[in-house]
C-alpha cells in the first residue's frame, strides 16, 4: 500500500528532467514494474491519477512494462523462469538461486508533444 | 514527440539517502539492524528482553516506527536507551529519510548498536532500505506456519529469523519444522533463532548474535 508515495516519486523524478514548460507537454511516463516489486499495478495507476491532478503533469499517463521473474541457479547454472512465489530452480529444484530480473521498479523514458 | 530517456529507479532517492545513513553507520562503527514482522509478533517484547540481557553493557540506541503513539518509545524509555519514536501517520513503513531525520537526535558517537524497529506490516517494508546492515524478520507461532510463503519478499530480503512465541507452540496451529522449511524455501541463506519472550527461551543466543555482529572499535 505505498503506491501513493510510489506516485509522488515519479512526478518528482520526471520533474528533474524537464523544464517547467516541458512540463505539461509529458504524455506518457514509461515503466517497467517487475512481479516483485511489491506493486500492485492498477493501484499504482489509480495513485498517479490522483496526484497528477491540478498539477503541471496532468497530461501525463503511465505506460508500465511489466517484468517477470527469472533466476539463474547457484547449482546447475540455468537460467530459467520462475512462478510468482516460487524460489527454486525448476530444473534442479535447488532454493539457491540468483534472481535477474522481477524486482524493477524503473522509470524508462518520457515522451513529449511538440 | 520527443523522447527523453531516464532509466532511473523511482525508489532512487531512498536508495541515496540509505546510502548517506549505512556511511554514517560505517563511519561510527555501529551496527545497525532493521526489525520487520506483522503486527503483535512480539517485535518490542524482543527487544525489551534484549536490553534487559544486554543491561547496558552494549550501547544501544532504538528507533520506534509506528502508524500512531509513542507507547513502544515509552516502553524502551524504561530501559535507559535512547529510544526516539516516528510516527507515520498512516504510512506503511519506514523509509530511509525518516531515518536520516531520527539520526539527527541520537549521539552516533555513543553508541554501538541501533536497532530500528518498523511498522508492524510484512509487505512494504520489505521494499525500502533504510541503511541498516541487515533485516531481521520476526514470525511468532501464533501467525501459524504458512507465513514466509505468503509473504515471501520480506523473507526473502531478511538475512536473520526470529521465531518468537514458542511457549505457545502447544496451543497454537503452526509446527515449527514445517516454518522453518517454509522460511528456507523461500531464502535458505536465512540464520533462524527461536525465542519466548515470556520463558526468555532463546534471548542468550540472539544476543550473543548480535555483539558479534557489532564492529570493533
Amino acid at each position: 500500500m505505498h503506491e501513493m508515495s510510489v506516485a509522488q516519486n515519479i512526478l518528482e523524478i520526471v520533474r528533474e528532467h524537464v523544464s517547467a514548460e516541458e512540463e505539461y507537454k509529458i504524455k506518457t511516463i514509461r515503466l517497467k514494474i517487475g512481479e516483485l516489486a511489491g506493486i500492485v499495478p492498477d493501484s499504482l495507476l489509480f495513485c498517479f491519477d490522483a496526484v497528477k491532478n491540478g498539477s503541471s503533469l496532468h497530461n501525463a499517463s503511465l505506460d508500465v512494462e511489466y517484468v517477470s521473474i527469472t533466476a539463474q541457479c547457484k547449482h546447475c547454472g540455468k537460467t530459467s523462469p520462475l512462478d510468482y512465489g516460487v524460489f527454486f530452480c525448476p530444473a534442479c529444484s535447488n532454493a539457491d538461486i540468483t534472481l535477474l530480473t522481477g524486482n524493477e521498479l524503473n522509470i524508462v523514458e518520457i515522451e513529449l508533444d511538440d | 514527440m520527443s523522447v527523453i530517456t531516464i532509466e532511473r529507479k523511482v525508489l532512487a532517492k531512498n536508495d541515496e539517502i540509505a546510502g548517506l545513513n549505512r556511511e554514517l553507520f560505517r563511519k561510527n562503527n555501529i551496527f545497525a539492524f532493521n526489525l520487520v514482522s506483522s503486527p503483535g509478533s512480539g517485535k518490542t517484547s524482543i527487544l525489551e528482553r534484549t536490553l534487559e540481557y544486554f543491561n547496558g553493557k552494549v550501547k544501544v540506541a532504538v528507533i520506534e516506527g509506528d502508524v500512531q503513539t509513542d507507547l513502544d518509545a515509552q516502553r524502551i524509555a524504561k530501559y535507559n536507551v535512547p529510544a526516539v519514536q516516528i510516527v507515520t501517520r498512516g504510512g506503511c513503513h519506514l523509509d530511509a529519510p525518516l531515518i536520516n531525520d531520527a539520526l539527527k537526535n541520537i549521539d552516533l558517537k555513543s553508541i554501538q548498536l541501533l536497532i530500528i524497529e518498523n511498522v508492524g506490516n510484512l509487505v512494504c517494508p520489505a521494499n525500502y532500505d533504510l541503511g541498516e546492515a541487515l533485516k531481521i524478520v520476526v514470525a511468532s507461532t501464533t501467525e501459524g506456519d504458512d507465513k514466509p510463503l505468503k509473504y515471501h519478499e520480506m523473507f526473502r530480503n531478511a538475512s536473520v529469523l526470529i521465531i518468537n512465541k514458542i511457549d505457545l507452540l502447544p496451543y497454537v496451529n503452526c509446527n515449527i519444522e514445517t516454518l522453518r522449511h517454509n522460511a528456507l524455501r523461500i531464502n535458505p541463506r536465512l540464520i533462524i533463532f527461536e525465542t519466548s519472550c515470556t520463558t526468555n527461551a532463546g534471548i542468550t543466543d540472539w544476543c550473543d548474535w548480535i555483539v558479534k555482529q557489532i564492529p570493533p572499535r
